[in-house]
């Protein structure tokens, strides 16, 4: 809870002690091999320079870069400044950030705001709870938004959304053009755009932009596909895919290899998760999931079957369907040698009529929870959910499942 | 949207929310786009308890009835536990549901209270919230005992009950201490420079290692010769100096405690230069945005400052507020969004922190502790907001066996991350929503009729005007419309011992304490009672009848063992709420075998969970 500031001068102080009397005066270059360090020995200076004496008068003077040979100094003195350097990652944060995240630092830290602030974002697909959640990590500072939907808007997007306003329904402007000129007012420090274009259709280096992705309303086929793209790049590329039909929602993430801190009562310990892709996730053999895991999850993946069978949008259902869902429902759970009562009609047939209707509180509970999720994944604190979450309201659960082919009851 | 008869009674709602806070923007919006077109809102800050009396809603427009009465539900977002209380008693009184939540940081639940089907809000003991001697009182106690101030303590004292309930959170002890400077920084130094002086310091009597006695009575008042500067100076040398050396001179009180040490001014700051220059003079800055911060030059609110930083922020607020700000000295109260008021307490417990040899910590920190500032996060608020319209929506349609109580937890307990829970039915012996009779124990010899009114009416009933009857005898009533003479008289019984008042109270007597606003009654038989136990009965008195006392007194004295450990996360208080949940057939098994939270046999709605999320879980039972 008390963290030390990066800037304390008597840590600093220690280390310099500690490391071999600093020599001023020297040239800088010296000594650096590689890049990272270099960057690394820039930051450890203007940390130094901060920390300079202080003058007469309660002024502080810059000393100038406090220059030494970068193999002078012992390992703990560079290893202090990789741990410092992530709290000086860019700027400070300014006063106005201050002043507006006040109440989230008190939760999260300023380490947290900080890369939260850095933090890009991608998002695909857009209707209400999608809505939520970008105001969600608008409001909390995020360093940029990106929203991607050409779709044109409609009166049926009125439903369940706070971005688009009556006269938006008329203005034949798209989706995300009227998302984006709402959500830049709920907060001017965080910069949000439109990207043009269909998703799966942009090359892999376009992902590189992006901390994490996020897609809604778009078939089983592309989430598979723009999951994967996301774990081809070099850099890791959260993935989190989200749906709501009416009172239930689920969501997907795929952190990949996802290594966070855990708070535990003294330590602070290193956790490492190991994520599927959505592809594989759902190829687990529903044999082998515990008895408990929630019956949404399979019927979730019958209408992802009926719907890529029939070529249908997502969530273009009416309970008319019901017939054919059940004829897939007997061909699934065959397949998965399971019974078929796994998937209860009374479910299918609920999300079904929903279809891409959704229920506002709903939107509200699976916009906040993927919201915190994003939160924790790009700042590294908290435990994240690993991998499925559902919410019905019917029953007023929030479930999360984790749902990995290795996993075997 | 919502269908069909669903719709249409979302439509046909008359809502009332009260507060208008984080939780209740959410609220509105989310209550909006669900169809709702009649909403009415009250502002949380315009509802603090002092004005309740002020307000609209509160006020009875005919003998027995509420303004609450034409609201198809009432929806909370508030903030503290008397508005909350208050709320529940109109709810109650006017026979309107209400959907009650709270948020800390990730953490956050909502609850149902319906008349007749679920218990009030207040069917479980919530926790008292002490005052600061009180807290004090009970640091001071557990140093005298050796131990460390444990975590609970704190939470009693500086949180709500909804906070303390979510957020048993590990507070380190150094920061308890910490907090402990800032306390006196706060409470006793800045209202005695800058507050209204005539009024009682507590905190200075209690302090009795400080010779708080006449003669330092000056030492604070500036002389009309006196320049700012060699003020602060001497406030500076007789706070950190003089009285840590006053109170090193008592040996006793050091035996066994690290002793201070005693700071003055010229051993911190060698040379006292304030550039009483243009910089300074120039900035025009009015009201609260002077800044002893900006005139130092210390820029990040996060830093923590040298002790030489904190002397200079010390001298130049108290500089500042002199010259700047000196219209408002004596009648100022902290506030934590005035930014000089903020600097001043930094600087003033960071000193004292370093003189105790404890941490110090930055302003930012400080702010927080000062100003007891709620950790809030929007994705809680707006999650909690969800659940509060999907229970709002059952209560319309009456759909009683769904109702469900919430929580919304950090980590997940058994898979659940929102975790409902079904309602309890009413305590039977629930002083606000049943009639059950009261039992005071209370030394009617020497306690006066004014402990009563402020420690059980007040504190305990939360009755905010009160009027008591001795049989047919109006023995109090508060309020501002009264008589001359009555109020006069009812001033005079305040002072009076109980056993002395004109109708005297004795074992044996029964008041009746009525709120009428809250319309909420209370008989009260008394038992005279000669000794209390100081550490468990701090109060002098005890009241009982509608609580598990003893459960009460359990959480005080044995915490640790049964909610508390030192450090401890929801998940693992949910865990430790399940020993104490029982199966409902059950009257007073202590350790039942945890009920079975998921039975995934059944299909439908019957897998419950079966548990109490707050730890006072042992009296409850199902709702049926």
């Amino acid at each position: 809870m008390v963290t030390q500031p990066a800037s304390d001068p008597g840590l600093l102080a220690f280390y310099a002690a500690k490391s071999n009397q600093p020599r001023r005066g020297e040239a800088l270059k010296t000594g650096i091999k590689e890049e990272d360090d270099a960057t690394l020995w820039a930051n450890a200076c203007r940390v130094m320079d901060r920390c300079s004496e202080p003058c007469r008068g309660g002024k502080r003077e810059p000393a100038g870069l406090l220059c030494l040979p970068q193999s002078d100094l012992p390992n703990s003195f560079l290893f202090s400044f990789r741990r410092l350097r992530i709290e000086m990652e860019g700027e400070e944060l300014t006063a106005q950030q201050t002043a507006l995240y006040d109440r989230q630092i008190r939760v999260w830290g300023v380490d947290a705001q900080k890369r939260l602030s850095k933090a890009s974002v991608l998002v695909s697909g857009l209707n209400g709870t999608v809505a939520e959640f970008c105001k969600n990590i608008v409001l909390a500072g995020v360093g940029s938004l990106t929203l991607m939907d050409d779709r044109l808007v409609s009166k049926d997007a009125l439903h369940a959304n706070f971005l688009i306003t009556p006269d938006d329904a008329n203005s034949r402007r798209s989706l995300a053009e009227v998302y984006c000129s709402s959500l830049r007012e709920f907060n001017s420090m965080v910069h949000v755009s439109v990207e043009k274009g269909n998703l799966p259709q942009f090359d892999g280096s376009f992902y590189d932009k992006f901390d994490v992705v996020v897609v809604s309303s778009i078939s089983l086929k592309d989430k598979k596909f723009i999951n994967q793209k996301c774990r081809e790049r070099k850099k890791r590329i959260a993935f989190y895919s989200v749906e709501c039909r009416d009172s239930c929602g689920e969501i997907f993430v795929d952190l990949q290899n996802y290594t966070y801190s855990q708070k535990n009562s003294d330590s602070t310990v290193d956790c490492h998760l190991e994520y599927p892709t959505l592809e594989e996730a759902i190829s687990t053999p529903w044999r082998d999931l515990p008895r408990k895991t929630t019956k949404t999850y399979f019927a979730m993946r019958v209408l992802e079957c009926f719907e890529a069978s029939e070529n249908r949008n997502p969530g273009d259902t009416s309970g008319l369907d019901l017939p054919v869902v059940l004829i897939w429902r007997k061909k699934l759970c065959d397949l998965q040698h399971v019974n078929e009562s796994l998937v209860p009609d009374g479910l299918l047939d609920r999300l079904l009529v929903a279809g891409s209707r959704e229920h506002p509180p709903v939107c509200a509970i699976l916009g906040g929870i993927l919201g915190q999720e994003v939160i924790k994944a790009i700042s590294g604190k908290g435990d994240p959910l690993k991998n499925f979450f559902y919410f019905d309201a019917a029953d007023g659960k929030g479930i999360i499942e984790d749902i990995s082919p290795a996993l075997r009851s | 949207m919502a269908p069909g008869s669903q719709l249409e009674a979302v439509k046909a709602a008359k809502v009332l929310m009260v507060g208008a806070g984080g939780i209740g923007c959410e609220l509105l919006k989310t209550l909006a786009l669900s169809g709702f077109e009649d909403i009415h809102i009250i502002d949380m800050d315009t509802i603090e308890v002092s004005n309740l009396n002020r307000q609209f809603l509160f006020r009875q427009s005919h003998v027995g009835q509420s303004k609450a009465k034409q609201f198809s539900v009432v929806l909370n977002g508030l903030d503290n536990l008397d508005a909350r209380r208050h709320v529940n008693r109109l709810c109650l009184a006017a026979e309107v549901p209400l959907i009650e939540s709270g948020t800390t940081g990730f953490l956050g639940q909502v609850t149902v209270h319906v008349k007749g089907k679920t218990e009030c809000y207040e069917c479980q003991p919530k926790p008292t919230q002490w005052t600061l001697p009180q807290f004090w009182q009970h640091v001071k106690m557990d140093q005298e005992k050796g131990e460390d101030i444990s975590v609970r303590k704190f939470e009693v004292a500086n949180a709500g009950a909804w906070r303390r309930e979510l957020a048993l959170k590990a507070i380190p002890v150094l920061l308890l201490h910490f907090v402990h400077s800032v306390v006196w920084a706060k409470d006793l130094l800045f209202a005695k420079l800058f507050g209204d002086r005539n009024q009682d310091n507590d905190l200075n009597v209690r302090s009795s290692d400080v010779d708080g006695s006449k003669t330092t009575e000056n030492v604070f008042e500036l002389s009309p010769d006196e320049d700012p500067i060699s003020y602060g100076q001497r406030i500076y040398d007789h706070v950190f100096g003089y009285n840590i050396e006053l109170a090193l001179a008592n040996e006793e009180t050091w035996r066994n405690r690290r002793k201070p040490k005693a700071i003055h001014i010229k051993d911190v700051l060698s040379e006292i230069s304030f550039q009483q220059n243009g910089a300074l003079e120039n900035c025009t800055n009015e009201g609260t945005s002077i800044s002893a911060m900006s005139t130092l030059d210390l820029k990040n609110p996060q830093d923590v400052w040298s002790l030489e930083d904190n002397s200079k922020v010390f001298l130049e607020a108290l500089r500042l507020f002199i010259t700047k700000r000196e219209k408002e000295i004596g009648s100022l109260t902290f506030d934590k969004d005035d930014q000089l008021a903020v600097e001043f307490v930094t600087a003033a417990a960071n000193i004292r922190a370093s003189s105790f040899g404890i941490p110090m910590h930055s302003f930012f920190e400080t702010k927080g502790i000062a100003g007891n500032i709620v950790h809030a996060v929007a994705t809680t608020n707006a999650i909690i907001a969800g659940l509060i319209v999907i229970e709002a929506i059952k209560v319309l349609q009456n759909d009683f066996r769904s109702y469900r109580m919430t929580y919304c937890l950090e980590h997940p307990s058994k898979k659940l991350l929102l975790m409902p829970v079904e309602p309890f039915e009413a305590n039977k012996s629930c002083y606000v929503c049943s009639e059950t009779p009261l039992l005071l124990e209370i030394n009617t010899q020497t306690s006066k009729l004014c402990d009563f009114v402020e420690k059980i009416v007040r504190n305990k009933l939360g009755m905010n005007l009160p009027l008591i009857m001795n049989g047919s005898n109006l023995i109090f009533e508060a309020g501002d419309d009264l008589e001359e003479d009555v109020a006069a008289n009812y001033m005079q019984n305040l002072n009076k011992v109980l056993a002395e008042l004109p109708s005297p109270v004795t074992s044996g007597t029964v008041l009746t304490v009525e709120d009428l606003q809250q319309e909420l009654t209370c008989n009260i038989n008394i038992k005279h009672r000669e000794e209390f136990d100081e550490e468990k009965e701090p109060d002098g008195m005890v009241l009982s009848g509608w609580l598990e006392r003893a459960k009460d007194d359990q959480l005080l004295s044995n915490g640790q063992s049964t909610l508390l450990g030192t450090k401890r996360k929801i998940s693992e208080a949910q865990e430790s709420s399940e020993n104490l949940a029982r199966p409902f057939s059950e009257t007073n098994a202590a350790n039942q075998e945890i009920p079975q939270q998921i039975d995934d046999n059944n299909d439908d709605d019957e897998d419950m969970v079966m548990l109490d999320g707050p730890p006072e879980a042992s009296k409850k039972k199902r709702f049926k």
